[in-house]
């Protein structure tokens, strides 16, 4: 309010003033409109990142509490399936007495964390030194601002029908990844409850691609941490988007896995142009899907340079380490890897960097490899991610109609989907395990790189929990010099009369892990010929592990020169 | 020695793996994820382009007054050096031109006393300027925002003295004089910016003059600056 009244009486005497000069220095009416809009731009930027700050306390009041006082009746159920306890510390109401004493100083409370036993307050650093004055609070940090951070290329050129074209696309989405494999068995994702974090899901409540999720009651709850209300059903059409890729629907066909799933909605981002997002949105949204008994997170959003370092992709963020409470809740969370390839942050984004998130990265539907913009990885501490991919381009359901669209932010609710569907089959499995099942049934399995993970995961393996059996596809012929990668002649594509393949080759895939772990190179090619990659032997260090993947089958090669 | 070095892993990753006449659908060799960068908007060092367009601000001469458009623009190459979590110095080399237009009414003297429809005047420089940037706030691997206090010293590589008018038998007179007498080769100044990230707001005073004898144009001037990478 005072902030207001100075802003006010600042410009009422801006413009009162008729231009006047100081030593010959002229202070037009124009100058002085310049030297404010700079003060503005440049301070205005920044007041909004230091006004809020997380307030940690030392400890809870622990009073005794029921589970079904603060959990929903889905989240115990979650809780006793998975044999973890109904109610943890961490799951306890933050103290009145706190909230109490940070209001009376002069804080605004924006928000809370339950796990992180914090409460996020709006306050000036007069306000926040007597804050870190209270013996029970732990320590004080400012709230983590980001790019707006929506993981998808392009949205909402919205078509009313699906054309032709793009009916393959819209069918090998989900086809891919063997959608008839579950469908076949009754596995839509019934009895799952997923939650979708996004930007806005407008006209979601009126688009015939969610028509039956309102008829059927299956959008359980919906949040705005935004605004702090129930409507989402406007803002971005990101979240439609991502939402129609786990359950929307054209006429017969499914444009996701798990059309029977129940949703929970929230809204965490502005998603505005280049606004900042703040991380405690995303937060309050996870606790809040846990409460209501959310067995997935769909999280379509990522966070970069503004805040951090790319050397800080190793899991140790708040967000990443909420994703990591939120596994041992029970909940698996499933995020994009990001679209950050050639930019200049170029790698996964956060929380994708968590060991307890399912990143997923993006395909070329045409060229089943990576598409050109999807975050590799691996962490700063080497760890594997992406864990597995999807497609990068779909099909999704617009503001209005259908559109074509790009980015991991599709290729994540893809994956959501497949795993509502094998959590209905397997309805006892832990988070972790489900993680697990879920990346051995990706089709690179058991070769993996940091663009493709362990590949698009299959039904087929997935509830089969065993690897198909697969005879050789290639074979290795080493020379002296050399060593050949020689594929099975059977899958190289036919020659035109000029010697010219007629169709496209089936891609190989190669690594080379040094021996400390991390993949030294990698790639993929498209064998048209026998000899479809060699390696020079007097390159390859001692203990490197090349692994080459095609057609199904992985094979491993350890460099051991003591042999040779 | 250093060539070597530098040469030695590239050749070695080229040789390693050959791909025999197939189609390359990806390749890829990860650096390090985990080692700390140096360079970066963020990081020990930064270099990046920009430009900028300024005004002057301020009265000049009675005799010369120009009009209040554009008179400043600069293209250059900035240096920064991040000193610590708050403190970055570092240098800006490019090339600036100042460009006034002079308002045509009786009194005008600069040259001479003919008012015309268009006249003005250009000189470009050379330019280097070292400054100090304060940056307050915690930041990822971003600019963030910046107030900059520095000077300036340039070297004028060219000038020139442009008139236009419509005549009374419907010719147009254009006239362009190059190399003007009685200019400064050289000139001086300091200037101040605050910005973020990508723009900045510039306030430069010029301490030196652009002729050696006469009348000058305004001492400083206003202006916004946009990076470009």
């Amino acid at each position: 309010m005072n902030r207001r009244k100075f802003c006010g009486a600042y410009v009422d005497i801006l413009f009162s003033l008729k231009p006047f000069t100081i030593n010959g220095f002229h202070f037009s009416a124009l100058f002085r409109v310049l030297i404010t809009l700079a003060a503005v731009v440049v301070f205005s930027a920044g007041l909004s990142a230091q006004s809020l700050h997380w307030v940690f306390f030392t400890e809870k009041n622990l009073a005794t509490t029921s589970p079904a006082d603060i959990l929903d009746e889905a989240a115990i159920a979650r809780r006793i399936a998975q044999g973890i306890p109904l109610i943890t510390e961490s799951d306890l109401p933050i103290s009145q007495a706190y909230r109490v004493a940070v209001s009376e100083v002069g804080a605004e409370i924006a928000g809370e964390s339950r796990w992180f036993n914090a409460l996020v307050v709006a306050a000036n650093p007069d306000v926040l030194a007597s804050i870190s004055a209270f013996p029970f609070v732990s320590h004080v940090r400012p709230v983590a601002t980001y790019d707006s951070g929506l993981a998808g290329k392009s949205v909402d050129t919205s078509w009313p029908e699906i054309k032709e074209k793009n009916l393959a696309l819209a069918r090998m989405q989900t086809g891919r990844m063997q959608a008839e494999s579950f469908t076949s068995r009754g596995f839509t994702g019934k009895g799952v409850r997923i939650a979708i974090f996004d930007a806005g899901f407008p006209n979601v409540d009126e688009h015939p691609a969610f028509a039956h999720l309102h008829r059927n009651n299956r959008i359980i709850a919906t949040h705005n941490f935004v605004k702090d209300d129930s409507n989402v059903y406007a803002h971005h059409p990101h979240g439609a988007m991502v939402l129609s890729c786990i359950a929307g629907q054209y006429d017969s066909l499914w444009l996701g896995l798990a059309p029977d799933a129940e949703f929970l909605l929230a809204r965490t981002e502005l998603a505005r142009l280049e606004t900042k997002q703040e991380e405690h949105y995303w937060i309050m949204a996870l606790e809040w899907a846990d409460r209501m008994g959310a067995h997935i997170v769909s999280s379509s959003l990522g966070y970069t340079e503004v805040r951090y370092f790319r050397e800080n992709l190793d899991g140790s963020s708040m967000l990443s380490r909420a994703a990591a409470m939120a596994v041992a809740k029970g909940i698996l969370i499933v995020n994009a890897a990001g679209n950050e390839r050639g930019n200049s942050w170029g790698s996964i984004v956060i929380p994708a960097d968590s060991d307890s998130v399912l990143t997923v990265g993006g395909t070329n539907p045409y060229t089943d490899a990576a598409i050109n913009f999807t975050s590799p990885g691996p962490t700063a501490d080497g760890r594997l991610k992406p864990n597995v991919v999807a497609y990068g381009e779909v099909m999704a359901a617009g503001r209005k109609g259908y559109t074509r669209t790009f980015g991991t932010s599709f290729a994540t609710p893809l994956v959501a989907g497949f795993a509502a569907c094998l959590l209905q089959a397997n309805p006892g499995m832990s988070t972790i395990d489900l993680m697990r099942a879920i990346e051995r049934s990706g089709h690179l399995y058991p070769y993996f790189d940091y663009h493709h993970g362990y590949g698009i995961p299959q039904a087929s393996r997935a509830l089969a929990g065993a690897l198909p059996e697969v005879a050789a596809t290639f074979r290795i012929k080493v020379t002296e010099d050399y060593m050949n990668i020689l594929v099975d002649t059977t899958y190289l594509p036919e020659l035109d009369e000029e010697g010219f393949p007629v169709t496209q080759g089936k891609n190989l895939y190669y690594h080379i892990q040094s021996p400390g772990g991390r993949l030294r190179k990698y790639g993929v090619v498209q064998a048209e010929k026998e000899e479809a990659l060699y390696f020079i032997k007097e390159e390859l260090i001692d203990g490197d592990k090349i692994r080459v993947h095609f057609e199904g089958y992985t094979n491993t090669f350890t460099i051991d020169k003591g042999e040779q | 020695m250093k060539l070597s070095t530098t040469i030695a892993p590239l050749i070695l990753v080229f040789l390693t793996i050959s791909i025999a006449a197939q189609t390359v659908v990806l390749e890829a060799t990860p650096a390090d994820s985990g080692r700390v960068q140096k360079f970066g908007p963020n990081r020990q060092h930064y270099i990046h382009s920009y430009f900028a367009l300024g005004m002057p601000i301020g009265r000049s001469a009675e005799n010369v007054k120009v009009m209040p458009r554009v008179s400043d623009s600069q293209f250059g190459v900035r240096y920064k050096l991040k000193l610590g979590e708050g403190l970055a110095t570092g240098f800006d080399f490019g090339y600036q031109s100042h460009s006034y237009t002079i308002k045509q009414e009786p009194g005008k003297s600069l040259f001479d006393t003919v008012l015309y429809d268009r006249e003005r005047i250009t000189f470009g420089y050379l330019f280097l300027g070292p400054y100090l940037r304060v940056q307050p706030g915690k930041r990822g691997d971003v600019i963030g925002r910046f107030i900059d206090i520095g000077a300036k010293g340039g070297y004028r590589i060219n000038s020139s003295h442009f008139v236009r008018s419509n005549l009374d038998d419907g010719s147009i007179l254009k006239m362009t004089r190059a190399r003007l007498q009685d200019t400064e080769p050289f000139y001086w100044g300091a200037f101040a910016r605050i910005g973020f990230n990508a723009i900045a707001f510039y306030f430069e005073y010029m301490g030196s003059t652009h002729f050696t004898i006469g009348p000058d144009f305004p001492t400083f001037t206003f202006g916004l600056q946009i990076n470009l990478n």
